[in-house]
C-alpha cells in the first residue's frame, strides 16, 4: 500500500495534466477544422498571443490593480464585520434568532438581483461594487464564524474560568484559539465569494476593472481577447485560493 | 398558552416601518426608491400584467432545462468519479477550482457560443448547478463504497450496475437532496444572472430594463419577486432535506 501510493500519485498528476492540455488545445482543433464559428471561439494561439500582448502592452496592468484594490478593501470590510457580527450572534442568542432566519433567507436568493438596487442607492462605481461583494461574502463568514464559536467545547471554557482566566483572557486565550481553525475557513469561504462579487460588479455595470475588461472586449467583439481576459481572471481566482489554501 | 412571537419577525416589521417612514416628505426614498407600500402596489400591478408571465415563463423554461442538464451532468459526473478512487483524485482539483472561480467572466462566451437567447443561459445556468450535485454526490458515494453493504453485494455476485442501483443509489439519496437543494439555487443564479446581462426576455432582464428606465419602485417589486420566489423554493427543499437526512439516520454535519 505504502509503495503503491507514491506511484498512484504520479498517475493521477499526469492524467490531471493530460486532461488540462486537452483542454488547451481544443479551441484550437475546433476553430481550425471548422466545427466552431472563428466568431464564436479563438484559437489557443490566438488567445495566447492576445494574453501575451495585454501583459506586455500594459493593458492588463490598471484594470488587475482595480480589481485587486476592491478585493482587499472588500475583504477586509467582510473579514472584521463578519468575525464581529458572528460573535455576537453566538453570544446573544436573542440577536442570532433575530438575524439568522434573514441571513438564511438572503442566502439563498441570488444575490446578484440586488446589484441594480445598490447601483440606484450608492451610484455606479466603487461603492456599489463593494456593496455586491460584501452582499455575497459576509452571510457565509458571519454563519461559519458562529459555527465554528459553537463548535468549541464548553468544557475548555469553564476550564479556564476554574483557572482563574478573566472574561477577557477567557475569549482571547481560550475560545477564539480553538475556534480558529473554522473561522479560518469560513473567511476563505467568505473571499472566494467577495472575488465573484467584485468580478460580477464590474462586468455587469461598471467604470473600470478585470470585470470591466472582459464586458468591453466582448461589446467591440474582439474575440481573442474576451477569452483571454476570462483565462487570465481564471488563473488569477486559481493562484489566489491555492495561495490561501497554503495559508490555512 | 403563551403566545411566540419570532424576534426575525419583528426585525423585519422594523425595518419595514423604518423605511415607509424615511418616504415621508420629499427625498431620495419617496422620490425614487418608493416606500414599501408603494412598492407593493407595484408588486401587485406586476402580478396583474401579462408582461411579467410571458418573462417569468421564460425564466422557468431556462431554469428546469438548466436543472435538468445539472443534474444529468452533475450525477454522470458523480457516479463516474465517485465510484473510482482513482478517477476522484483526478477530477477533484478541478471540481474544486470550478466552485471557488468567478463563473460570470464566462458569460461572454457563453453568449458567443450559444448566442443571446434562451440557450446560453440554459448552459450558464447547468455550469452552476452541476458542481454541487458532482462533489457532494461523489463524496456521498464514495462514503458507500468499500463498505460492507457492497462487499456483500460483491459476494453475492452483483455486477457494477445492479451494485450501484441497490446498495449505492439509496445510500447517497441524502447525499443527492442536499446537493439538490444548492444545484436549484446556483441554477436560478446563473440563469438570472445569463438575462440579467444580455437577454430578450426573463425576470433578469426585466429586472435591469426596470432598472435603466429608471422605474425603481417596480425594479424593487421584480427583486422582492425573484427574492421570494429563491427563498420559497430554497426553504421547501431545505425541509425535505431535514425528513431524509432524519429518516436515513444520519447526523447532519
Amino acid at each position: 500500500m505504502t509503495a503503491r501510493a507514491p506511484r498512484l500519485k504520479c498517475q493521477v498528476r499526469a492524467i490531471q495534466l493530460a486532461i488540462v492540455v486537452a483542454l488547451l488545445a481544443l479551441p484550437e482543433i475546433l476553430v481550425r477544422t471548422g466545427l466552431v464559428s472563428p466568431f464564436a471561439l479563438a484559437t489557443t494561439s490566438d488567445i495566447a498571443a492576445s494574453l501575451w500582448q495585454m501583459v506586455v502592452s500594459g493593458t492588463i496592468v490598471q484594470p488587475l490593480i482595480d480589481t485587486l484594490l476592491l478585493v482587499v478593501i472588500c475583504f477586509a470590510i467582510v473579514a472584521v464585520s463578519g468575525v464581529i457580527l458572528g460573535f455576537c450572534f453566538w453570544r446573544w442568542s436573542l440577536s442570532r434568532r433575530a438575524f439568522e432566519p434573514l441571513l438564511m433567507a438572503l442566502y439563498s436568493i441570488p444575490g446578484v438581483v440586488f446589484y441594480p438596487v445598490l447601483l440606484v442607492t450608492l451610484g455606479i462605481g466603487a461603492p456599489s461594487i463593494l456593496g455586491l461583494g460584501v452582499l455575497l461574502g459576509l452571510v457565509p463568514v458571519i454563519l461559519g464564524v458562529q459555527n465554528a464559536l459553537s463548535g468549541v467545547d464548553p468544557v475548555l471554557a469553564r476550564t479556564a474560568i476554574i483557572l482563574g482566566a478573566s472574561s477577557w483572557a477567557k475569549y482571547t486565550k481560550v475560545i477564539f484559539p480553538a475556534a480558529l481553525p473554522g473561522i479560518g475557513s469560513a473567511l476563505r469561504l467568505g473571499f472566494s465569494y467577495v472575488v465573484i462579487g467584485i468580478i460580477s460588479g464590474q462586468f455587469l455595470v461598471s467604470t473600470g476593472g478585470l470585470g470591466k475588461l472582459v464586458a468591453q472586449y466582448y461589446d467591440q467583439f474582439q474575440v481573442a481577447d474576451v477569452y483571454a481576459a476570462a483565462f487570465f481572471i481564471v488563473v488569477l481566482a486559481i493562484v489566489i485560493n491555492a495561495v490561501l489554501e497554503r495559508v490555512k | 398558552m403563551k403566545l411566540r412571537i419570532n424576534p426575525a419577525l419583528i426585525v423585519v416589521i422594523i425595518a419595514l416601518a423604518a423605511w415607509q417612514f424615511a418616504g415621508r416628505g420629499p427625498g431620495l426614498v419617496s422620490d425614487v426608491i418608493g416606500t414599501p407600500v408603494v412598492v407593493a402596489t407595484e408588486l401587485a400591478k406586476l402580478l396583474g400584467s401579462p408582461v411579467l408571465y410571458s418573462n417569468l415563463g421564460v425564466t422557468v423554461f431556462e431554469f428546469v432545462l438548466g436543472l435538468a442538464l445539472a443534474t444529468i451532468v452533475g450525477l454522470a459526473l458523480a457516479l463516474g468519479f465517485g465510484t473510482d478512487q482513482r478517477a476522484h483524485d483526478v477530477i477533484e482539483p478541478f471540481l474544486i477550482i470550478g466552485n471557488t472561480v468567478p463563473k460570470v467572466i464566462l458569460l461572454p462566451a457563453f453568449l458567443m457560443l450559444l448566442g443571446t437567447g434562451v440557450e446560453s443561459k440554459i448552459a450558464f445556468g447547468a455550469l452552476h448547478g452541476m458542481l454541487p450535485i458532482a462533489f457532494m454526490v461523489s463524496n456521498g458515494a464514495r462514503k458507500t463504497i468499500g463498505s460492507e453493504q457492497v462487499r456483500a453485494a460483491m459476494v453475492m455476485d452483483a455486477n457494477r450496475m445492479q451494485i450501484i442501483r441497490t446498495v449505492i443509489f439509496p445510500s447517497i439519496l441524502p447525499y443527492l437532496v442536499s446537493a439538490m437543494r444548492l444545484a436549484v439555487s446556483l441554477t436560478l443564479l446563473g440563469v438570472i444572472l445569463g438575462e440579467m446581462y444580455i437577454a430578450r426576455a426573463g425576470l433578469g432582464f426585466l429586472l435591469m430594463r426596470r432598472y435603466t428606465e429608471l422605474q425603481i419602485s417596480s425594479m424593487l417589486a421584480i427583486v422582492a419577486l425573484i427574492g421570494g420566489i429563491a427563498a420559497v423554493l430554497d426553504f421547501s427543499l431545505r425541509a425535505a432535506e431535514r425528513r431524509i437526512w432524519r429518516s436515513h439516520g444520519i447526523q447532519q454535519s
